[in-house]
C-alpha cells in the first residue's frame, strides 16, 4: 500500500492526477489521467486506479478587510465611554440608601393634600384650656408614678441587700453560690399582657402568606 | 421529703410572736448568746409566756450551755407569682388622656382612601338624584354598580360581629374561686399556702429547711415542688434571695434544742403560662392564689411587712384620680 501511495504521490506531483476538488471532502479520490487505451473515462476506469490523496488540513486565507484606523479608534473610544458610564452609574447607586417606605410620602398623597385634609370646626377656647390642663396633670401623674416606682425599686434593692448580708453571716459558701451567675436564665422573655385573654378553643382562619416586601 | 420538712419545722408554734423586728438587734443578741426574750411592755406578759420563761429559767447549766451553741435554721421560701394575663383597666386619669390622644390623632390625620371613596360616592349619589329628578329615564346605565364603600363597611362590620373575644372576667371570678389560676386576669397573683409549721398551720409562702450540699436556690426549687407538686412549671428569677425574715423557735419546743430560730430567705419565681395548678402535699392544708390586697388580709401583718418589700406591684387601676383632682396624685407614693 505504501509503495502504491509513493507512486501516486510522484504522479500527483507531476500533475498527472485529477484535481481532488470534485471528490468528497475527506476521501479524496483520484484517477490516473493517462491510462492504457479503453479506460480513459471516469466511469470505466479500473478499480485500482482509485486512490486516497493526502488530507488537506487548511484552507486558503480570506482576504483581510482593511478598516480605517480612525473608525477603529472611534469604536474603541465608544466602548471605553460606555464602560465609564456604567461605572459612574454603579458608583452613584452605591451611595443611594434603601428607602424606608413608611418615611416616604408618596407624591400622589402630597398632591391630594387639599382633598384629604379633614374639615373640622376650630376648637373653642374652653376646649383648648381643658386640653392644656389635662396634659399638665397627666405629666404630674406620670412624674409621681415614676417616683413611686423608683421608691419601690430602692426598697427592693435594700431588701435584697439585707437578705444577702444575713446569708453571708450564716455561710460564705451559700453567699457565693447565691451571687454566682450560674443558673441565671438570660435572656428572659415574658409575653403579654394583652387586652382580652386567649380563647382556648380558637382556630385561627387559614390564609396564604404573601411576602410583598421589595428586594434591594 | 415532706415528712422531713414537717419534722424540722415542728414546734414553731409561736413563731408569729417572735418575728424579729429589726435584724441587727436580734443578730447581736444571738452572737453574745443572750437569748432571753423580753416582753415588749412591762405587764404585757401573758400567763403562757410567763410559764415559758419560768421553764427556761429552770433549765440546768449544761442545757443552757448547749443553747448557746445553737444555730439559726436556714429556710428557703418561694414567692411564686402568676403574671397578669390581660392588661389592667385604665383609671379615670388614664381614660381621659387616652381619649384626648385619640381625638388629637383623628384631627391631625388625613382622609384615608376608603374615606375618600365614601365621600366621593356620596357626592355622586347626590348629583345623580338631582339629575334623576330632572329626567327620570336617563340614569339606568349605572344599574349594575360595583360594591360601594358603604357596602364594604357593612360587610366588614358583619364579619367583625361574628368574632366575640373572650371575657376579661372569668367564671372563676364569678365563683370567687381563690384556688383557680384563671382568676383576676389583670392582676399579679401570689401563691400563699396554709403550711404546717410546728403545731399550727400558718399562711405563708411555701417554705422548707435547707439541707447540706444544696444552694439556697436549689432548696427553694425542691421545697416548691415537694409542697406544691412536681408538675408545676415555673422559672426562678436568679439565685439571689429577694427578701429575708427571721423568727425564733419557742424555747420549750424540741427543735429549739438544735436551732435558735429560723432565717427565711425568699426567692421569686414566675409561673409559666402552661403550668399545672398546685397539687398540695400533706403539709399544705390549704392554698390561695391571692392578689396583693388579699395577701395582706391573709398573712399576719409582720410577715406582710417583710414580703411587701420585694413585691413590685402598683395597682394603678384602683387609683381614684381624675384630670381635675391634682392633689390625690400623691396617693401614688404609698
Amino acid at each position: 500500500m505504501n509503495a502504491l501511495r509513493n507512486i501516486f504521490q510522484r504522479l500527483g506531483a507531476s500533475g498527472l492526477l485529477l484535481s481532488p476538488r470534485n471528490c468528497p471532502s475527506n476521501l479524496n479520490v483520484a484517477t490516473r489521467a493517462a491510462e492504457p487505451a479503453g479506460s480513459t473515462s471516469f466511469h470505466n476506469a479500473a478499480t485500482n486506479n482509485f486512490w486516497m490523496t493526502s488530507p488537506l488540513c487548511a484552507e486558503p486565507l480570506k482576504k483581510k478587510k482593511r478598516i480605517d484606523p480612525a473608525v477603529l479608534k472611534a469604536r474603541e473610544e465608544r466602548k471605553k465611554r460606555r464602560l465609564e458610564k456604567t461605572i459612574r452609574q454603579l458608583a452613584k447607586n452605591a451611595q443611594k440608601l434603601k428607602p424606608i417606605d413608611e418615611m416616604v410620602v408618596s407624591k400622589k398623597l402630597l398632591q391630594e393634600e387639599g382633598l384629604r385634609k379633614r374639615k373640622l370646626q376650630p376648637l373653642g377656647e374652653e376646649e383648648e384650656d381643658r386640653r392644656a390642663l389635662l396634659s399638665k396633670s397627666w405629666t404630674r401623674y406620670k412624674g409621681y408614678q415614676y417616683l413611686a416606682e423608683q421608691d419601690k425599686l430602692t426598697t427592693m434593692m435594700l431588701s435584697q441587700q439585707t437578705a444577702l448580708r444575713e446569708l453571708r453571716a450564716e455561710s460564705e459558701d451559700l453567699f457565693q453560690q447565691a451571687v454566682s451567675l450560674e443558673g441565671l436564665s438570660l435572656p428572659f422573655t415574658l409575653k403579654g399582657p394583652v387586652f382580652t385573654p386567649p380563647k382556648p378553643d380558637y382556630v385561627s382562619p387559614d390564609g396564604d402568606y404573601v411576602d410583598i416586601s421589595r428586594k434591594w | 421529703m415532706s415528712f422531713m420538712i414537717a419534722q424540722s419545722t415542728q414546734h414553731a408554734r409561736i413563731w408569729i410572736a417572735s418575728i424579729a423586728c429589726t435584724c441587727r438587734t436580734s443578730s447581736r443578741s444571738y452572737q453574745t448568746g443572750k437569748v432571753l426574750r423580753m416582753p415588749r411592755k412591762p405587764g404585757a406578759e401573758t400567763a403562757k409566756a410567763l410559764e415559758v420563761r419560768q421553764r427556761a429559767l429552770q433549765m440546768t447549766e449544761a442545757q443552757n450551755a448547749d443553747l448557746h451553741m445553737r444555730k439559726w435554721q436556714l429556710i428557703s421560701a418561694v414567692c411564686l407569682e402568676r403574671p397578669p394575663v390581660v392588661s389592667a383597666p385604665l383609671n379615670e386619669m388614664e381614660r381621659s388622656f387616652a381619649a384626648l390622644l385619640d381625638k388629637q390623632e383623628f384631627e391631625t390625620s388625613w382622609l384615608s382612601d376608603h374615606e375618600l371613596t365614601k365621600l366621593q360616592e356620596a357626592g355622586k349619589a347626590k348629583r345623580k338624584k338631582k339629575q334623576q329628578d330632572a329626567e327620570e329615564d336617563v340614569a339606568q346605565e349605572d344599574a349594575a354598580v360595583k360594591e360601594t364603600a358603604q357596602d364594604l363597611e357593612d360587610k366588614w362590620n358583619e364579619n367583625f360581629q361574628k368574632f366575640a373575644p373572650a371575657d376579661r372576667t372569668t367564671e372563676a371570678d364569678q365563683r370567687n374561686d381563690v384556688k383557680s389560676l384563671n382568676r383576676k386576669l389583670d392582676r399579679k397573683l401570689y401563691l400563699v399556702v396554709n403550711q404546717q409549721l410546728g403545731d399550727a398551720p400558718q399562711w405563708v409562702f411555701p417554705q422548707g429547711p435547707w439541707q447540706n450540699g444544696e444552694s439556697m436556690r436549689q432548696t427553694a426549687e425542691r421545697v416548691l415542688h415537694a409542697h406544691c407538686g412536681e408538675t408545676m412549671k415555673c422559672s426562678f428569677l436568679g439565685s439571689v434571695p429577694f427578701g429575708f425574715c427571721k423568727y425564733k423557735y419557742p424555747v420549750e419546743s424540741d427543735i429549739a434544742k438544735e436551732f435558735y430560730g429560723a432565717k427565711v430567705f425568699f426567692f421569686k419565681a414566675l409561673l409559666n403560662r402552661n403550668s399545672a395548678n398546685v397539687t398540695p402535699s400533706e403539709d399544705i392544708k390549704d392554698f390561695k392564689w391571692a392578689t396583693r390586697e388579699e395577701l395582706e388580709q391573709t398573712v399576719i401583718p409582720k410577715y406582710f411587712n417583710r414580703i411587701e418589700r420585694f413585691m413590685y406591684e402598683f395597682n394603678y387601676a384602683s387609683l381614684r384620680v381624675n384630670e381635675t383632682d391634682h392633689d390625690t396624685l400623691f396617693k401614688l407614693r404609698y
